[in-house]
């Protein structure tokens, strides 16, 4: 039986906008807490604003000990915690809090690669203005690497795109979940098809907006 | 003009390591208010570090550093804070924020600062007038040349009014011309503004022009200062000697010496030309004594507003009257005699 449209567009309907909802939500508040730990990373570094052998190291381990987990293990692996903070260790939300962790993780290295790539002579002509590490991390180094930045979130965004597919596992619904089993379970291509080409348009469209902004924000 | 703004005594910095660097090594010196001093040396010198001893950015490992009645090297960073913008600081890649426009990078001292909009704006526009950059006020850095960009560097760096100016190698990304242009404004700040400028530079050119005294500094040690022109006149240092042979190139080298004694007749003397000595008596007493004097090569250049450098003369005609003519520079200022043997 192929997939009608008329009568049950809603699922498909659903299916984005779960997807949406997980990709804005992880992105948020992965983004958010990866880019606190790229700046502690950025900032405690050898030769940084506030250099701590001892805060870099231990988040540099932490960081390095769950990217390499592959995702799919990792969603069952935190189970327990999930079940402890969301209630369920199955659902859209019960899906959000491994990916979030593993966002987290992924933007706080590239937040540091961006970082780094700054002049440190404009670090330093603030320092010799009196700024603080507070004020240099607002003031400077987030707009001195805004271009970088907003490359590597849109980046992340593709990735995390490709992640939330994989939500269907614990019940969580989404695109992934709509192809499956709507195209392949039940032998209908074009339904994977459309699901495959709302998703490279929803990546092309991003991305095309990443770059503009990154260009504007470059001022050359 | 002479009260000590920087004492520096007994002053080290060494940066911890594998191979520990010993960047500054017991330098002693104060800085006068007022004054444009210079602080030269070959890269690794220690220079930058010197000067970043000066507004903390590097702290002080030993010995006693006080900038403007404050024991910088007794402060921690956080109480370095405050006293910074009272410390200007220009750099050699300009360090100009890309993101913010030239108006907002002037700005940012002052936004540190808790300045409200209204007397931000005001000063910002008192800052580019006195640069001459009006125009660029909502352009970007990446707009402008390297010349301006400097221009803006000084603008932001005196929008706080220092008493300060430290000038980490403020030239050397920029053509001669540009050089010139940059210096005259660094004499304008001292000179309208009051501002002490701590210069440090590798090119003894940049300290002719603009230096009232100069440091020599190598490998971390203070080997010679003293007012630009006695250090032009008298470089005790070898490091010294090879600085000031850079920026006078008014002796001839050997090579030049033997095409000079091929082409000409008679003795070769180089007779230095300092305030002490006016050019002119020399030219009458070669005539005095009816010996032709040929100026065959020299230079003579302006330090500290008083002329100095040598002028070296082919001499020849009756031996007698050569030797009278010579017997009389030696005794009003001397020359050197370059000997010919071997050349002819």
């Amino acid at each position: 039986m192929k997939f009608d449209f008329a009568t049950n567009g809603h699922i498909f309907g659903e299916a984005i906008a779960t997807t949406l909802y997980i990709v804005s939500m992880a992105l948020g508040i992965g983004g958010i807490v990866g880019l606190a730990l790229g700046v502690v990373l950025f900032v405690t570094r050898k030769g940084g604003l506030r250099p701590s052998p001892v805060a870099f190291t231990l988040l540099n381990l932490v960081i390095n000990f769950f990217r390499p987990i592959p995702f799919i293990i990792f969603i069952t692996a935190v189970g327990p915690l999930t079940l402890a903070l969301i209630g369920s260790t199955i659902g859209t939300n019960a899906f959000i809090f491994p990916l979030a962790i593993m966002v987290s993780f992924a933007s706080a290295r590239l937040v540091e690669q961006s970082l780094v790539a700054i002049d440190p002579g404009v670090i330093e002509a603030a320092r010799s203005m009196g700024a603080s590490t507070g004020t240099i991390v607002r003031t400077v180094v987030i707009p001195e690497a805004l271009a970088p930045l907003i490359l590597a979130y849109t980046y992340l965004f593709v990735a995390v795109v490709d992640m939330s597919a994989l939500a269907g596992i614990v019940a969580g619904g989404g695109l992934g979940a709509f192809a499956l089993s709507y195209g392949y379970q039940r032998f209908d291509w074009a339904i994977t098809w459309i699901t495959v080409g709302l998703i490279v348009v929803l990546v092309q469209s991003v991305q095309f907006l990443g770059n503009v902004l990154a260009r504007k924000a470059l001022h050359h | 003009m002479t009260e000590p703004l920087i004492t520096f005594d007994g002053v080290h910095k060494v940066f911890d390591g594998p191979r520990p660097v010993h960047a500054v090594n017991d330098v002693s010196l104060t800085i006068n208010a007022g004054e444009i001093f210079g602080v030269i040396g070959f890269s690794g010198a220690g220079k930058s570090t010197l000067v970043r001893l000066i507004n903390g950015l590097e702290p002080v490992t030993s010995g006693r550093l006080v900038v403007d009645g404050h024991e910088v090297s007794a402060l921690t960073d956080k109480q370095l804070r405050p006293l910074r913008p009272e410390i200007g600081m220009i750099f050699q890649q300009f360090n100009l924020f890309r993101s913010k426009t030239i108006a907002e990078n002037v700005a940012y001292p002052l936004r540190l600062a808790k300045w409200d909009a209204d007397r931000r704006r005001a000063r910002v526009a008192e800052l580019l007038a006195f640069v001459g950059l009006t125009d660029k006020a909502d352009a970007h850095p990446a707009q402008l040349s390297g010349g301006q960009k400097q221009r803006v560097g000084i603008a932001r760096a005196l929008a706080t009014s220092p008493k300060i100016l430290l000038a980490d190698e403020c030239t050397s990304a920029l053509d001669p011309q540009t050089t010139r242009e940059v210096l005259d404004l660094l004499r304008r700040v001292n000179a309208e503004l009051g501002v002490t400028v701590v210069l440090i530079t590798h090119e003894m050119d940049v300290v002719r022009h603009l230096c009232d005294r100069v440091l020599i500094m190598e490998d971390g040690h203070a080997v010679e200062m003293g007012d630009v022109y006695s250090i032009f006149a008298h470089p005790q240092q070898p490091v010294t000697r090879r600085f000031v042979s850079t920026a006078l190139r008014d002796r001839p080298s050997a090579d030049a010496l033997a095409r000079l004694a091929r082409t000409h007749p008679g003795r070769i003397v180089t007779v230095p030309v300092n305030d002490g000595v006016d050019a002119g008596d020399r030219a009458t007493a070669f005539a005095r004594h009816g010996v032709l004097a040929q100026v065959v090569y020299g230079g003579i250049v302006e330090i500290a507003e008083r002329p100095f450098g040598s002028l070296t003369y082919a001499v020849s005609g009756d031996a007698a009257a050569v030797d009278a003519a010579l017997a009389e520079l030696a005794a009003s200022g001397g020359y050197t005699e370059h000997d010919l043997g071997g050349l002819r």
